[in-house]
């Protein structure tokens, strides 16, 4: 070794610094290979662990969620095992992905039992740790999800909390979660909710409440007057998509109104809900917001849905002449719906190549 | 009774596989991907087939596809899927599926089925 380093200092500086560099970079090269191949061994012990685990939980589980009562499972001999393992975070978030996993596919009896298996195996309450405990906005909405899959109606209060968290996941999926766990209480969290609600928010709270019984759902009308805006917006969407004629009353003020951010859903409402009693409001507003491009094309597309009277004829013929191509190729879509011999009447030449684009045969839906 | 079960999820085939023989529905076969099921399928003779769609190498549809055509076997065959699309629904029937269940399914109400078409 002296040997070594005594030829290196008899070299000259320049090659000196080279080699004492390249030796470093080897060492350090060295400790890198090994801390990759440590790492790998670790990871294939825990996964090899984890593993057999899943093939010991796995009997258990498919014993337990076929019992026949809660009072079976309670005295089981398999939940005494499991509770046995359960000893490392590791292990109950390892069952915790299988129970979820089993949810996802089963429902009846087993889903109920599953969702009683959660809670006497006390991974409920480890969930609840991680949501009050964990460091990580990951872990919280996970806890979140986790307590909302297994219908663990005791966390709402915790639950509650989070739906004004400062990052956006959390916040969504403690809405998506009261939503799930609350709907006994027919959404009455909506009344004091401050925060935003997101087009995709939107479109998972469809998703789930459109699984329900539509009977159950709650008068989103109540919520249309809600002091933020994306809150009445929601609801005017839901009672739009549930088709919820009990709303209609309370879109016909909104568009008689002057908030023009609810104008437009609340007209797209009124059409897609077949309120026929609503037209005339619709028009009264025409002259209002003839130059919003947005709103017109609305009032337009709604006159073609719920339009049977002459003077709603007229109406969306006047729409012909609007400035905005958009809305003058809409009332012509309209007219073809509600009375194609007015449509072919039209020979003004600045129409004329919207009508034979509706006309067309080979562009019909 | 002989009865395949093909399903990429190995904690669902072991529970229906658990369920099955509680109600003395016979002996249940597991194959975890669509090769592995036409593997069996081309061994062994069985009395019902039931598959998910959605699986690693071959799909539920083909599966009904080499039962019905090239086995030409009038085998019952049920499919589990998670997605209830209508026309994934009749493609299923028009290719030969005999019955149809979405997932998340009552593993009780398979277990009534399969008795119904085994009968």
């Amino acid at each position: 070794m002296t040997g070594w380093i005594d030829r290196i200092t008899g070299l000259s500086q320049p090659s000196q610094f080279f080699v004492w560099l390249i030796l470093v970079l080897l060492f350090v090269s060295g400790l890198l290979v090994m801390f990759i191949l440590i790492s790998r061994l670790i990871k294939n012990y825990t996964s090899l662990q984890n593993r057999q685990r899943i093939l010991f939980f796995q009997p258990l589980l498919n014993a337990l969620v076929f019992m026949d009562s809660e009072e079976e499972i309670k005295t089981a001999e398999e939940l005494k095992l499991l509770q046995g393992q359960l000893d490392s975070s590791s292990a109950k978030q390892l069952l915790m992905e299988q129970l979820k996993n089993l949810k996802r596919n089963l429902t009846g009896s087993p889903s109920t039992n599953i969702d009683f298996l959660f809670q006497a195996l006390s991974l409920d309450r480890y969930a609840l740790r991680k949501l009050h405990q964990g460091l990580h906005w990951k872990t919280r909405a996970e806890a979140i999800q986790e307590l909302s899959i297994f219908s663990v109606r005791s966390a709402i209060p915790a639950i509650q909390k989070y739906i004004t968290a400062e990052n956006r996941t959390v916040q969504e999926e403690a809405l998506m979660a009261l939503i799930r766990l609350d709907l006994e209480s027919s959404l009455a969290f909506l009344d004091s909710y401050t925060a935003q609600v997101s087009p995709w928010m939107r479109i998972r709270i469809h998703h789930h409440l459109s699984k329900m019984n539509a009977r159950a759902l709650p008068l989103f009308s109540q919520w249309m007057d809600h002091p933020v805006v994306d809150v009445s917006l929601f609801s005017i969407s839901m009672a739009r998509q549930f088709r919820q004629l009990s709303a209609v009353p309370l879109l016909i003020k909104i568009i008689q109104g002057n908030d023009k951010i609810k104008i437009g859903p609340s007209i797209r409402a009124l059409g897609e809900i077949g309120a026929h009693e609503a037209v005339d409001a619709v028009i009264s507003i025409v002259d209002k917001y003839w130059s919003d491009r947005k709103i017109s094309l609305r009032i337009v597309k709604c006159l073609g849905e719920l339009g049977h009277q002459p003077n709603h004829l007229a109406a969306v013929v006047k729409f012909l002449s609007h400035p905005e191509y958009v809305v003058r190729l809409q009332a012509a879509r309209a007219l073809m719906v509600l009375q194609p011999n007015e449509l072919a009447k039209q020979t003004q030449l600045s129409i004329a190549g919207i009508v034979r684009h509706v006309q067309e045969p080979l562009l019909q839906s | 009774m002989k009865i395949l079960f093909c399903d990429d999820d190995e904690a669902l085939l072991s529970m229906v596989q658990f369920k099955l023989k509680r109600d003395n529905l016979g002996e249940v076969v597991l194959a975890l991907d669509g090769r592995e099921a036409i593997r069996y399928l081309n061994e062994q003779d069985f009395d019902l087939v039931i598959s998910d769609i959605h699986m690693p190498f071959h799909s539920g549809l083909e599966i009904i596809t080499h039962v019905r055509i090239v086995q030409k076997k009038n085998t019952p065959i049920i499919i589990l899927s998670a997605e209830g699309l209508e026309n994934t629904v009749l493609q299923a029937f028009e290719i030969g599926a005999n019955d149809f269940l979405t997932k998340p399914f009552s593993p009780a109400e398979l277990s009534i089925r399969i008795k119904r078409l085994v009968k």
